[in-house]
């Protein structure tokens, strides 16, 4: 695992690449040893263990804490996300896919703050273009693209299970509603891809303890593209930012179905 | 029977012994006018009664409430406990422990946040932040493998040979082995051999953060922890039920339902 030396060394090289992009004030530290901690824990390590691209780990990030909640926190991650070459529409896109599964106040906080940190830099304020948008004129219509979109990406199975939901028989209208817009509308948006739009969506489900949508999701993860390895991290990273605890809790679900594929 | 004048009496001793050391009596002003109902309930419920029941030390149940403000995670609610917990005695750099002890069941943003607003209370009084700038015997170690040893020898020591086995083979070692070694090494390893707290205030902490999050089946283990360390029944089961009171009560009847399954399968007679 090495030494604190490299761990140090490692943390001061991926600052350094950020802050070249970063010309505002650090917090104030409040607690050294935390703040020492942090640098060769997080940056040092976590955010460099292979088998989860780093911007992947960004979205994993992003997302969580858009669900704790913090403003400084939402502020400090899409600032990071921008930094490494996330794009403005992709920022506001995560909040946007959020919407399904964090609710509206969490996406309207991120999407509030996200546009302040874009604000803060001409080259972000000048890519943050809106994005050319077929929107669809009936619901039928997005439940319809929503479907294909649905089986294509996630497969036939999870195709099934969404439509069989007990939400779907017990809140019909209102399920419509967010499988419309959800899979038919917001999926049809070119600014995340469907392996992006996937890490959000599993962090998100684990830091809110939503564990047996979870294990589904994880299934879904696995028809869209996403290997063993980065579930596993997406977990990992996302945990460091909600408890450690959740990591367990969705390790034992991703685990389940590892075994249940024999992967 | 306990009358409700009883209780508001104790509310008011109570309040006046922590208000010693609150010279700008910032307690008892601390909420706003915002429901008289309401201030007249919290009073006789909670200073007169849930903070003076018998079986849990009055230190514990405010790092225990710490605690679940943390999770919750409202600045208010943080800055207010937090001087609760300075006024009983505890020192600031204690306070932080607790904070530092939760970065690994909350994680990063709730410490960073808590840390924050512990700062900001420590400043508002001299004596406190003379006390906070005393520094604290930390034992920095130069790899993360001697602190995963010194993390192995501290948890066996603390939390019995089983405990260490569960957490040498979690999922997590299995599936993302080397973000899990910097959990334990710095958990563990680093966190656990600060001097700030002690490991019976730490297993607090840790209780309760499992519970207002909701973690049962890791709460269960944990609870077997605690008991291997010497914690009492009774003191496990009010540290829940103090907790409850900051985070919601039905996280207390999900708790208390793994403890009565562990200390049933420990045999051990309960209440003692």
């Amino acid at each position: 695992m090495g030494t604190v030396a490299e761990l140090q060394q490692k943390s001061a090289e991926l600052r350094k690449f950020f802050d070249q992009h970063l010309p505002y004030a650090r917090p104030i530290p409040v607690l050294a040893d935390f703040v020492r901690i942090q640098h060769e824990l997080m940056w040092g390590g976590v955010w460099l263990v292979d088998g989860l691209d780093l911007k992947l780990r960004s979205f994993a990030t992003i997302t969580a804490q858009c669900v704790n909640g913090y403003d400084f926190g939402v502020e400090h991650q899409v600032r990071t996300g921008l930094t490494i070459g996330i794009t403005p529409r992709q920022i506001k896109g995560i909040f946007i896919q959020l919407l399904f599964y964090a609710g509206v106040p969490a996406t309207v906080s991120g999407l509030r703050i996200a546009q302040e940190v874009i604000n803060e830099r001409e080259e972000w304020k000048s890519d943050d273009v809106p994005l050319d948008v077929d929107w669809l004129n009936s619901i039928e219509d997005m439940l319809k693209q929503g479907k294909s979109l649905r089986i294509k990406n996630w497969g036939e199975l999870a195709d099934q299970e969404i439509e069989g939901s007990l939400a779907r028989q017990m809140v019909p209208e209102a399920a419509e509603l967010v499988d419309g817009y959800h899979f038919g509308q917001v999926w049809a948006l070119a600014d995340l891809s469907q392996k992006e739009r996937m890490v959000c969506i599993l962090a998100a489900l684990m830091c809110r303890g939503h564990l047996k949508q979870l294990k589904r999701h994880v299934g879904y993860a696995l028809e869209a593209g996403l290997n063993r390895k980065e579930v596993c991290e997406v977990f990992a990273q996302a945990g460091w930012y909600r408890g450690w605890p959740y990591v367990e809790d969705a390790l034992e679900q991703a685990n389940e179905v590892f075994e249940e594929r024999g992967i | 029977m306990t009358r409700a004048e009883d209780l508001a009496r104790k509310a008011a001793n109570l309040h006046a012994f922590i208000d010693q050391h609150v010279p700008q009596g910032r307690l008892t002003g601390a909420l706003p006018d915002i429901s008289k109902d309401y201030v007249k309930l919290q009073e006789e419920v909670m200073w007169g009664g849930v903070w003076q029941v018998p079986g849990l030390d009055i230190t514990l149940r405010s790092l225990a409430t710490i605690s679940a403000q943390c999770v919750n995670g409202w600045d208010f609610g943080l800055q207010h406990q937090i001087r609760v917990g300075l006024s009983l005695g505890m020192s600031p750099q204690k306070i932080k422990g607790i904070f530092l002890q939760l970065l690994f069941y909350a994680g990063i943003p709730a410490t960073v946040f808590a840390l924050t607003q512990a700062q900001k209370v420590i400043n508002e009084q001299k004596m406190w932040q003379e006390e906070d700038r005393e520094p604290l015997k930390a034992e920095w170690l130069a790899s993360v493998e001697e602190k995963l040893e010194r993390g192995r020898q501290l948890r066996r020591n603390c939390w019995g040979q089983q405990a260490d086995l569960d957490l040498e083979s979690t999922l997590s070692q299995e599936l993302t082995p080397e973000t899990a070694d910097l959990v334990d090494a710095y958990n563990y390893g680093e966190a656990w051999a600060r001097g700030d707290l002690t490991p019976k205030e730490r297993t607090v902490c840790i209780l309760v953060a499992l519970m207002c999050r909701g973690h049962m089946r890791q709460l269960k283990q944990h609870i077997g922890y605690a008991l291997n360390l010497g914690i009492s029944q009774r003191e496990i089961c009010e540290v829940f039920s103090q907790a409850g009171w900051y985070r919601g009560w039905p996280y207390v009847e999900e708790a208390l339902e793994q403890a009565k399954s562990v200390f049933e399968e420990k045999g051990g007679s309960f209440g003692n």
